[in-house]
């Protein structure tokens, strides 16, 4: 498939396919999000993803009230993420120490 | 939902796709793995319980993907904590890079204001 012919936007869709395609290789990791839109950072377990949205089962954000429920976050819309793999530093719980 | 074979087609087409690909801006980074780099995201701002701040990160550069890149350890210019390096590593969309400098060296104090 290459939607625009041109060299320029196809990598754009190449980088977006790319990082859906990590995030699905995430699936059952614990991961962490932060986003500029509100609530602005999820941790959680990433359960699954549809199309372009991450499932998060999320424990912590910002706001209790928005936890311990399942969050559909917009891949396209995350800053910066990080998927804990085996061997790497694990998400701090980080409720007690901010 | 498809299958995993489907599933596994559909990967490997991928792959393909993007191995044909002449993405330079993949090759540069790649060159860059494992020196410090300061890199800000598109976001005017960012927010980490309470604490908000730029989208200004700086760190070394630990692995490249197509989609991503992987800093660690990576300092975040927080106002009040400016030397504040985040706990984990932290990987970035490669469509969020607004712009970076390479070779950057993430001791260098900068004025936030």
């Amino acid at each position: 498939m290459k939607p625009f012919g041109a060299s320029g936007p196809m990598i754009n869709v190449i980088h977006d396919q790319a990082l859906v395609q990590e995030f699905i290789d995430g699936i059952g990791k614990n991961i962490l999000i932060l986003t500029p839109s509100f609530p602005y950072v999820f941790i959680g377990k990433l359960v699954d993803v549809i199309e372009d949205h991450a499932i998060v089962d999320v424990k912590v954000t910002t706001i209790s009230e928005l936890e311990d429920r399942q969050w559909h976050v917009h891949i396209h819309q995350i800053e910066a993420f990080y998927i804990q793999r085996k061997g790497q530093p694990r998400i701090p719980e980080l409720k007690d120490d901010y | 939902m498809a299958s995993k074979k489907e599933k596994d087609i559909e990967v490997n087409h991928d792959q393909n796709e993007i191995e044909e690909l002449d993405d330079r801006l993949f090759r540069e980074l790649r060159a860059l793995i494992g020196e410090s780099i300061l890199l800000v995201t598109e976001s005017d701002q960012l927010n980490l319980f309470g604490q908000t701040f730029r989208p200004i990160f700086c760190g070394k550069i630990t692995d490249v993907q197509h989609g991503h890149l992987t800093l660690f350890p990576v300092n975040i210019k927080i106002i009040n904590a400016p030397q504040f390096n985040f706990p984990t590593p932290l990987s970035i969309p490669l469509e969020k890079i607004a712009h970076f400098t390479p070779d950057f060296d993430c001791n260098a104090r900068l004025p936030l204001t």
